[in-house]
């Protein structure tokens, strides 16, 4: 089951606090087209884990401040207490 | 616009040549009624060959020195579509088996159990058509809408 969850990011913003920086000159440090600098920023594509660490150390930040992970309406999962889990 | 797009579209644009260049050819040899000196159906697979293939080397890409233009992205667009198309394939695939067996066999050949090798051929060639069709459309609407 897929579960339904919202990413957002800040890097558009990190990347203007960080002497404006371009999406070409922020693709060329992660190593990855412009465009997909675009789409990460529109919220359109959520980047692999090795990506979105690449993005953070070139804004000199962890990886919790350029991305935010909520879960959108949590599945009702059942609760397992240790007796019912053995 | 990424390469992966531009090859897309000049595909999707080399289908639609095909098949009204196809579709032309066909009205004007059977109204010439050469149809079956060319082996029935069969010479339109010739057409199916560049859409496969997807667009000549001669299509410049511009390209700046260590430009990345192929990235993680990219080969999940391009993963998607290419199962999105073999998925397709494998729909139609047997409905136009089937299609072969009832209308082909059943009506025209009065369940004679002969099939002309054209519709074989044409089969494949449609085949080949509909995977790069359908991957084709499906990078472009990856790229369009995102995907995660």
């Amino acid at each position: 089951m897929t579960e339904a969850y919202d990413l957002k990011n800040n890097v558009r913003k990190l990347r203007f606090e960080k002497d404006e920086m371009t999406q070409q000159q922020l693709a060329d440090v992660a190593g990855v087209t412009r465009q997909t600098i675009i789409a990460i920023e529109q919220g359109k594509y959520a980047p692999s884990l090795p990506l979105a660490f690449k993005i953070a150390r070139a804004f000199g930040v962890g990886i919790d401040h350029v991305f935010e992970y909520t879960e959108i309406d949590p599945p009702n999962k059942p609760i397992i207490t240790p007796e019912k889990a053995v | 616009m990424t390469k992966m797009q531009r090859k897309a579209y000049i595909r999707l644009i080399v289908i639609g040549v095909i098949i009204v260049v196809s579709a032309v050819l066909l009205v004007a040899f059977r109204e010439k009624g050469i149809l079956n000196v060319l082996g029935g159906l069969g010479f339109l697979w010739i057409f199916a060959i560049p859409g496969l293939m997807g667009p000549p080397p001669f299509v410049p890409f511009r390209k700046k020195k260590d430009q990345i233009v192929f990235d993680e992205r990219d080969a999940r667009i391009l993963q998607r579509a290419t199962a999105d198309a073999f998925g397709a394939f494998w729909y139609v695939f047997p409905i136009l088996c089937l299609w072969l067996y009832l209308f082909v066999n059943v009506y025209r050949t009065e369940g004679l159990g002969q099939i002309s090798s054209a519709y074989i051929t044409i089969m494949a060639g449609g085949g080949g058509i509909l995977v790069a069709l359908v991957q084709s459309v499906s990078i472009i609407i990856q790229y369009r809408e995102g995907q995660r």
